[in-house]
This record gives structure tokens, sequence and C-alpha cells, in this order.
């Protein structure tokens, strides 16, 4: 074997674009980065958002310093946050638990989980919408711009379509909202008709 | 010389290869090996390699004092006070054997997403006799909200949380004059066993000392 000038040459070439290649490719998205995203769903308050199991609405949010449910009543240091919701599942019959919803703030805090009060939302029947209310406390400064995430599967918030419903919590409704003293009084989930 | 230096070498090799022919079946390769190990074994016991390690003690966990806040990753907790008592009701019921101990707290979560109560019990513990047990471990403290005695299930973030953290005491044993609450941090790290992300490997980062007080009157 002879080592030519031409080949030496072609040799340097082909590592030379075998190094920008590689370097090139990891700055370049890989899949790994985005397989366990959500596949967010947005909507507004007071219209139905459709996930591909069932349509939730957001009907109505209200602030209340205790909310009751089956006799236990539960206080806060901070902001009851109401949300009544309706819940249709569509093909099959499903329910939305009530640890499932997370409250997205501005600022990247999220809140919702298990509560000191859990309702749940259903079970519910395709063609027979449930309304819930569903309880979140959360600090009072965090009222502004909270957008109400639910994943369409109980407990998946990856790979699968996840709600981004802006509840249209402004600055002037935020001060309502933490000067609310009101004490509700939670109502069992009820079939509503569509 | 160049030929005579390997006859020589072989001859010694044959003459110790001749004496070992002599105790073989005994001095297997496997019992000479054996025999070595025990050798180092005793060297290294007469050396003090098996005496008990001395010297080095646990790092010293720092004092904190009642009503300061104290950074308990991922948590700030205050510890207010202590008390013990034979019943709260409607929350906590008398239990026969045992009265209950417990340590109030303000606790803010620092995480941007919900800590899960059960995320929370590593992080404190109290160095009383007599306290209940699961097996031969302590039973885990039953957490409670101050402000509903409801149990708390969740911690939002920077929502501070009036914690009622609650163990029960053999009432056998006397009623502790003070106690001492550790705090320990803990860290978000994945699971080596199944690959799930928690809150793990809870560390001693602060002791806080403060009496019993009796709670005549709920």
């Amino acid at each position: 074997m002879r080592f030519t000038r031409d080949g030496l040459l072609t040799a340097i070439l082909v590592v030379a674009a075998l190094f920008v290649g590689s370097t090139l490719t990891q700055y370049l998205p890989k899949p790994d980065d985005f397989r366990d995203d959500p596949f967010p769903v947005a909507g507004a308050f007071g219209e139905p958002v459709r996930l591909r199991n069932a349509d939730i609405t957001v009907t109505k949010v209200q602030a209340a310093r205790t909310v009751e449910l089956f006799g236990q009543v539960a206080a806060t240091d901070g902001v009851w946050l109401v949300l009544d919701v309706t819940y249709a599942p569509r093909h099959e019959p499903g329910v939305l638990v009530g640890s499932q919803p997370l409250l997205s703030a501005p600022d990247g805090r999220r809140f919702g989980g298990l509560q000191a009060i859990t309702n749940n939302c259903g079970p519910a029947n395709p063609g027979l919408p449930v309304a819930c209310q569903l309880p979140i406390e959360v600090p009072a400064d965090a009222l502004e711009g909270l957008v109400l995430t639910i994943p369409a599967e109980n407990g998946q918030w990856e790979n699968d379509e996840v709600t981004e419903i802006d509840l249209g919590i402004t600055a002037e409704r935020a001060a309502e909202l933490r000067a609310s003293e009101a004490q509700v009084t939670l109502q069992e989930p009820t079939v509503v008709r569509p | 010389m160049a030929e005579h230096t390997p006859q020589r070498a072989a001859s010694r090799l044959e003459t110790w290869r001749k004496r070992y022919a002599l105790v073989s079946d005994i001095l297997t390769p496997q019992r000479l090996g054996l025999l070595g190990a025990v050798a180092l074994l005793g060297v290294l016991g007469a050396f003090g390699g098996w005496q008990a390690v001395e010297g080095v003690d646990a790092p010293e966990v720092p004092l904190a004092k009642v009503g300061e806040p104290v950074d308990v990753a991922p948590f700030e907790i205050t510890v207010r006070r202590a008390r013990h008592f034979d019943e709260l009701r409607p929350a906590l019921y008398p239990t026969d054997g045992y009265r209950y101990l417990v340590v109030s707290l303000d606790v803010t979560s620092h995480n941007k997403t919900p800590v899960a109560g059960l995320d929370f019990k590593p992080a404190i513990t109290v160095d009383a006799e007599g306290l209940q047990t699961v097996g031969d471990r302590p039973e885990a403290p039953r957490l409670l909200r101050g402000v509903d005695a409801l149990d708390a299930r969740s911690f939002q973030p920077g929502l501070t949380t009036s914690t009622i953290v609650v163990w029960q005491q053999a009432d056998s044993t006397p009623v502790p004059a003070e106690v001492t609450v550790t705090l320990s941090a803990q860290t978000w790290r994945q699971s080596v066993m199944d690959g799930g992300w928690r809150w793990s490997d809870p560390a001693p980062v602060a002791r806080v000392t403060l009496p019993v007080e009796a709670l005549e009157a709920p």
C-alpha cells in the first residue's frame, strides 16, 4: 500500500467532515428531548376543551375561605380556588380524579395534587356529562394568570394530551378572589343535560 | 557462559520441584492460597486492622432556635412548640397505652410543584423514647394541618402551612421535659431501583430543642 498526497488529503477531509458532522449533531434536537412532552390542548374559560377521550369545560371560578364536603370543613392559610367543571367522556366511562388538575402560575409554580378535601368528577358515562366542583388550595399571591392543566388520562402527564385552560384571572379579578370570605359547600358530582 | 546459565537455572527449578513433590499432596495450590489469605488477615489484625474505628465522629448538626426559619430542602421549616395530650377530638382520639406527642411547625415548600405529605415525613424526627413502632422501626408520624386539623396531604409551593406532626408515645414512659427535633434536607433524584424521581437521602441540617408543654384544654 502506498501513501499519496491525494490519499492523505482525502483522509483528512473525511475526518474533518466527520468531526464537523458530529459537532453539529450535538446541537440538533433529539427525539429524547421531546418524547416525554405532553400535547397541550389550549382552551378558554367557559368553552369546552376537546381532549381525545373527553370534553372538559370550566364554567365558574370562585374563591373561598373554607370548603366543606361530607361534613368535613377545610380552611386555608391561602385561598381555596373552587372550579366548577363539566366533564363529558366521549367513548368510554371515565372519571376525572380530583387530585389530577394542576394550576400553573406564570412564575412556573404549579398547584394541586392531593388536597385536604378532594372531590372527583365522575364516574361519568358517554352522553351523560357530570358537573362537579374541584377545590385547589393556592397562595394568595398566585391567583393572577392561572392556567388549568388536566391530563386526558389520570396520572399521564407525558406523551399525552393535557388541557391548558386560561382561567382569565386578571389582577382586578385576583384582588376580588383574595378578598373573598365565602364558605363553599362543595356539590357532589351530578349528571347534567348535554 | 551463555549456555551454562540456563542449565543452572533449570537444575535449581528441578531441585525445588523435587522438594515440593514431597509435600504436594498436602500443600495443594488451593491450600497454599488459603494459608496465604489467613496469614494476610493475621498480619492485618496484628497491626490493628480489626479494631473498631475510633475518632471519626458524625458531623455535628447545627442547633437552631424555636421560631427560627430553617432551610430544609425542599422546605423552609419553623419549629414553634411541642405538646403532649391524650386526645384532641375530632382529629385525635384516645388510644390505650399511648399519649400523643406533637410538634407544631410552619412549613413552606420552595419546590415548583406540590410536595406530597408522605415526602415531608422523612424531614423530621424526634428523640423521644417509647414511640410507637412498626416492626422494629418507629412509626412514621401523622401530619395534620393546624388550620383545620385535617390530614396534610400536600404542601403547595410558596404557601406557608401550619402543620402539626403527631407521634404516639407509650404512656409507660415518663413525659419528656423537652425533646430535640432533627430536621433533614432531602435531594430530588432518580431512584436507582425503579428509575422514578423522588425526594430521597434525608440528611440532618438542624436540631431544635424545645420544652414539651401539656395541652390542658383543646
